[in-house]
């Protein structure tokens, strides 16, 4: 089966499903789970650094100035201000795209906060050996966001800087509000690299928390867009197929499975500039939202993917994966120990 | 802060002879942990096995270089890199990537065979089998490893990170090990 779609935007249906799968993924961490978030953070900064999307500066509050500037032009809000008196900041944002998440996550009590402006934020601020404290936070009656924060001396998150003292109203926030909406390819493109660059210090295992995220999706998909998945893989990719090219991360996505292979030929995908970008930096990870995904459903429903691959030709991308079935594995601890007592 | 990990490292295993130890791992501490855990073991024998399915040997012994560390006591399993076929060298043995968990258990006894000194065994870790294998799987075979570690004489740590997906591998594998250690 496949899907399609001619326009050029990435939806927000993608983006926070990725954003609140990141952070389901890490609530099991608590306080410390925003620290590894950061992370990603750190790799949202070296993206846009490193695409010319916005200027370093030895001044911190310059440089999240020019991070803030270019969220804006992705349309992740539409005004921002900042004041500054000694270590108090004040923060304002208008039509701030995040809060429709943010009030999904703190209806489960997560506090985490995924929000990518944020999360550069933080890994800015870290990156002086600061913190922000949250001080209180304020829904606006134009709907506004307005946020108090107190930088402190610090490199590792506590109760403070990741749960405000003060926390806003959040009951005239729609969860899922935003879902049609859309939000500028390099911010996704950032928030994207981000994730597969933040935990690449753990090596091969940090495939394990990107799978984690994956299932946060599924989650968030079936929650507020009422996807719900076939049992059958086959059914399961199609749909998935549908729901990413609908939303944008490619013109079209066309699954193949057989019985230990799945392969998915993306046309023009949104992930592109991210893949090869990683590809050359020689990073292993990958941070696809469709990969994340079809990596969750497949484990879902009772194999696992070995090898994966891409092959990359113009704007299309061909992602190959092999699949091993996790039933039909057997370790037989007696016949093993006799071939190493052998040995 | 690496210091204070490997303080507190001694400090947990400090009555322990010989011990085989599950390291449970914040992911934010990971690097300074192993660091830790390797400079512990290299104090306490001469020789050690190092079964690492995360970071590329050759990565690793330039990290422990930088660290520090004298990575030419080791000598590394690499169940990562990518190599056409098996290969060997003085101080390394290429498995392959995504190797399977009975080649990986065979791998690792041969190199210990190696080693004739009194010695160490770190694997690093079980995270990383649970991308490729169901849980039950992992844990038969650390099952199966830490009986063998004691048939060896040899002393050493099972790593795992917290991770979430884990706790399976960890209450089953727990009652074997002498102590749980987490960092």
């Amino acid at each position: 089966m496949t899907a399609s779609r001619s326009e050029g935007a990435i939806q927000f249906a993608i983006l926070d499903s990725l954003l609140y799968g990141a952070a389901r993924a890490f609530d099991y961490l608590g306080f410390r789970g925003q620290d590894m978030l950061d992370r990603v953070g750190d790799g949202i900064v070296h993206y846009g650094i490193s695409e010319g999307y916005f200027e370093k500066s030895d001044d911190p509050l310059q440089f999240l100035g020019s991070i803030v500037t270019f969220f804006t032009r992705n349309g992740y809000l539409s005004k921002a201000s900042v004041e500054q008196d000694g270590y108090t900041l004040d923060v304002e944002f208008w039509d701030y795209r995040f809060l429709p998440l943010m009030r999904k996550l703190r209806d489960r009590n997560s506090y985490l906060v995924t929000c990518p402006i944020c999360l550069a934020s933080n890994a800015v601020t870290k990156s002086v050996g600061k913190l922000s404290e949250r001080v209180s936070e304020n829904l606006t009656e134009d709907g506004n966001w307005a946020l108090r924060l107190k930088i402190v001396p610090g490199t590792e998150h506590t109760e403070r800087s990741v749960i405000p003292a003060k926390l806003a109203d959040l009951r005239t926030v729609r969860s899922g509000a935003n879902l049609n909406e859309t939000i500028g390819t390099q911010a996704f493109e950032s928030v994207a690299y981000g994730l597969a660059y933040g935990f690449e210090f753990l090596g091969a295992q940090a495939q394990l928390l990107l799978d984690n995220v994956g299932r946060g999706m599924i989650e968030f998909m079936h929650e507020e867009l009422n996807t719900n998945f076939p049992t059958e893989l086959d059914g399961a990719l199609n749909l998935l197929s549908i729901f990413m090219s609908k939303n944008g991360l490619a013109d079209a996505i066309h699954p193949q499975l057989s019985e230990d292979k799945v392969t998915v030929d993306f046309e023009r995908s949104r992930y592109l500039p991210v893949l090869k970008r990683l590809l050359q930096e020689n990073r292993e990870l990958v941070s696809c939202p469709f990969t994340l995904a079809a990596r969750s459903l497949i484990k879902m429903r009772g194999s696992t993917v070995g090898e994966m691959g891409w092959d990359i030709e113009g704007d299309n991308v061909r992602l190959k994966m092999t699949t091993l079935d996790l039933k039909k594995q057997e370790f037989d601890e007696e016949a093993v120990g006799n071939m190493m007592g052998g040995i | 802060m690496a210091t204070a990990l490997y303080d507190d490292i001694q400090q947990a295993l400090q009555e322990l002879d010989k011990p085989v130890v599950l390291t449970l791992i914040d992911p934010m501490r990971y690097q300074e942990a192993v660091f830790g855990i390797v400079r512990y073991f290299t104090g306490k024998s001469q020789r050690g096995v190092y079964v690492t399915l995360n970071k590329p040997y050759s990565v690793l012994a330039k990290n422990f270089g930088k660290a520090g560390i004298p990575s030419e006591s080791l000598f590394f399993v690499d169940g990562i890199t990518n190599v056409p076929a098996a290969e060997e060298g003085a101080d390394h043995a290429c498995l392959g990537a995504g190797i399977d968990l009975s080649n990986l258990c065979i791998g690792i006894s041969r190199a210990v065979g190696k080693l004739k000194e009194e010695k160490f065994l770190l694997l690093d870790s079980l995270s990383t089998l649970l991308i490729y294998n169901d849980s039950k799987a992992v844990s038969k075979f650390a099952h199966l490893l830490t009986e063998k570690m004691r048939r060896w004489d040899t002393q050493g740590s099972l790593l795992t990170v917290e991770m979430n997906a884990e706790k399976d591998v960890v209450s089953q594998l727990a009652p074997f090990c002498d102590k749980v250690v987490k960092i």
